[in-house]
């Protein structure tokens, strides 16, 4: 007992001592180090801006939360901003200069943890240069395939520094449409604007985003100065918002019962009632082409009248490491052509958000089906997305058993069931008719 | 006599008994360091520092830490050292601690600190433990260098940084990369071995009872203790 106590107590003591050693050689190295570090950042200013003759650095109220340093160039050629973000790992911090004409005068990464040969391409010459010159629509900026998580982590802290650049120009923090459109859907992957006919956009929508991995449409009603942004996914449900110039927030649950404050307010709430009732007939705008793309041949097509709802299919899919994945499908939207309908199936896969479209025609048979957004490993959506594997379901009038694209099995398994329930929901609705 | 033996002490680490190329201590850090001489420099002072002084330190407390703890102590005590060797080089000579990276921080579990805290420093006196921590730190950078010299000059033609006309133009680059370290590594392990003339390590001798390979030698019989086993 006394041997165990002794160990203890000089292991405890030894700690002890060592540890203070540790705390006074930090209190004089420390700062030390602090001031090294700040001048490698103010090194790091240089060589974003050409031709600067020096920095200082100035604070601002409001600027967004990755700007973490604003230094203003001192002969007034602009300003450099040092960003904080996470791409896949976090400490991604980066140096972005704006010259006095609103232009990006250079980028470069000040320090990263991220892997070297995959987020750390952002480091090359090629991707950095890419934003010399750009203005904050950041137009032709490409992010890195196989390297989308650092690349847009990148892209959003340049937008970042736009704002920032606006808020101490003497302006007013100003987030472009396309971030706030990104804060208004979750999980949403660079929103862009859709191309619609001004007559299909609902009463009080100004503009329609879609996003680039399908997460949905985002939907920017305007009164005034000011704008709110409703996300909505493909099932047609408000997954958030996001708001310029008012207070007001939707969601799902809150939409009917939210009182708006002011009259601008109320044309923005009563915007958002009306982005979600047309939702169906937006849906259709945004993907007519690649819904005609399923049918056969037609060139017209409208949103079905049916409002049934239909029973969702589901499945459970045994995987060798993650478990048992449960996958449900369930038709969201019915769009009649005068071939046939299409069918738009939202499911559930390896990840949440798969939508896919099965056109029937009126003898009941598939005419084609595809996938239309997707969040699934790119590696493996591939496979689904494949013209060959879709082709396997042209023809069919039943689908009994699922066909597996072999190395996706969730994800096909998914798509299957998505077919099959539009082919129940086919049934139901010709059932229907007929009685 | 006794001067004699503590300058002993000290010259066995530099040839005789080198870390590097007798012992096979630090290996990791050898290869790893000496694509470059400054690096091998630097790495070699930063290691034999952590060595004189935590030997000193468990040498001092080597009657008051009880047996059963002693790794944890010579570990915290170790960690200490590298800790305030890194924090010093980050503030002072930010370039070094650039170069030596991770390397830097994996002095806490180079062998040869442990190695020497374990087999002479909780035996024996400070000042002796202090001459055998400088010993083996010199014998260390010594071998760093040497073998850094060698990687650079022929690898990338330069020495330390300085160009070096005719050789740059047939610089053997793999000399940099971890095969041509290896190589290089083996010849002066052998080197060393013959100008100790092979008995820098006294052999030792244990029965085939204690062996891996009992099974397998063709020396004993079951049941036999058997002769010394001379294949040590």
């Amino acid at each position: 007992m006394k041997d165990s106590i002794k160990s203890v107590v000089v292991l405890t003591a030894i700690c002890l001592v060592i540890s203070l050693g540790l705390a006074a050689t930090n209190s004089v190295t420390a700062p030390l180090i602090e001031k090294a570090s700040a001048q490698a950042a103010f090194a790091a200013c240089f060589e974003v801006m050409d031709g600067a003759t020096g920095f200082e650095t100035v604070t601002v109220e409001g600027a967004p939360a990755t700007v973490t340093e604003i230094y203003k160039e001192t002969s007034g050629l602009g300003y450099a901003f040092k960003l904080t973000t996470k791409g896949y790992e976090s400490g991604l911090v980066l140096m972005c200069g704006i010259g006095a004409d609103g232009t990006i005068t250079g980028t470069k990464v000040v320090s990263s943890n991220e892997t070297p040969s995959i987020g750390g391409k952002v480091e090359g010459d090629d991707y950095k240069n890419q934003y010399v010159g750009k203005d904050s629509a950041l137009a032709g900026v490409e992010l890195i395939s196989g390297a989308t998580m650092t690349s847009s982590a990148y892209k959003s802290a340049m937008l970042d520094a736009f704002a920032a650049h606006a808020l101490v120009s003497g302006g007013t923090l100003k987030y472009t449409d396309e971030q706030l459109a990104a804060a208004a859907l979750p999980g949403a992957a660079d929103p862009v604007k859709a191309d619609l006919a001004a007559e299909a956009l609902p009463d009080g929508v100004s503009t329609v985003f879609k996003t680039a991995n399908g997460a949905g449409l985002v939907f920017k009603a305007t009164s005034g100065d000011a704008a709110l942004y409703i996300g909505m996914n493909f099932r047609g449900e408000i997954a958030g918002s996001a708001t310029d110039g008012t207070e007001l927030a939707v969601t799902e649950e809150t939409l009917d019962t939210v009182s708006a404050a002011n009259d601008t307010d109320a044309a923005l709430l009563a915007a958002a009632k009306a982005a979600k009732a047309q939702f169906g007939a937006v849906y259709l705008a945004a993907a007519k082409a690649e819904l005609l793309a399923v049918s056969d041949g037609a060139e017209t097509i409208a949103l079905a009248e049916a409002d049934a709802t239909f029973e969702p299919v589901t499945a459970v899919v045994p995987t060798k490491y993650d478990g048992d994945k449960n996958i449900t499908a369930e038709v969201t939207h019915v769009f009649e052509t005068e071939t046939g309908r299409v069918y738009a199936v939202y499911a559930h896969g390896q990840y949440d958000g798969m939508v896919l479209f099965c056109g029937i025609d009126a003898d009941g048979a598939i005419t084609g089906t595809a996938l239309y957004a997707d969040n699934e490993t790119p590696a493996l959506s591939d496979k689904v997305h494949d013209a060959a594997y879709a082709e396997k379901y042209n023809g069919l009038t039943a689908l009994d058993q699922n066909i597996i694209a072999s190395g996706a099995t969730v994800s096909s398994t998914a798509y299957s069931c998505a077919v099959r329930a539009a082919l129940a929901a086919h049934a139901a609705l010709e059932g229907g008719e007929e009685a | 006599m006794k001067k004699n033996g503590k300058l002993s002490v000290m010259l066995r680490g530099i040839l005789k008994e080198n870390p590097v190329f007798v012992l096979l201590l630090g290996t990791c850090p050898t290869l790893a360091t000496t694509t470059s001489v400054i690096s091998a420099l630097s790495m070699g002072l930063a290691a034999a520092a952590v060595l004189i002084c935590s030997n000193i330190v468990i040498s001092a407390l080597r009657k008051i830490i009880p047996d059963s703890v002693r790794i944890p102590c010579y570990i915290v005590v170790i960690a200490g050292f590298v800790t305030v060797v890194q924090m010093v080089l980050h503030a002072y000579l930010p370039d070094i601690y650039a170069m030596l990276g991770v390397y830097l921080a994996l002095i806490v579990v180079n062998c040869i600190i442990l190695g020497r805290a374990e087999m002479f420093a909780r035996e024996n006196s400070v000042v002796d433990s202090a001459l055998d921590g400088l010993g083996m730190g010199l014998g260390f950078t010594l071998a760093l260098v040497l073998m850094a010299a060698v990687r650079e000059v022929l690898g990338s033609g330069t020495f330390a940084g300085i160009e070096l006309p005719v050789i740059k133009d047939y610089a053997v680059s793999i000399l940099t990369m971890s095969p041509g370290g290896f190589f290089v590594f083996g010849c002066l392990i052998a080197l060393v071995n013959r100008l100790t003339g092979g008995r820098a390590i006294k052999k030792k001798s244990f029965g085939c009872a204690g062996c891996p390979s009992a099974k397998l030698c063709g020396k004993i019989s079951d049941g036999e203790e058997g002769a010394p086993c001379s294949k040590a």
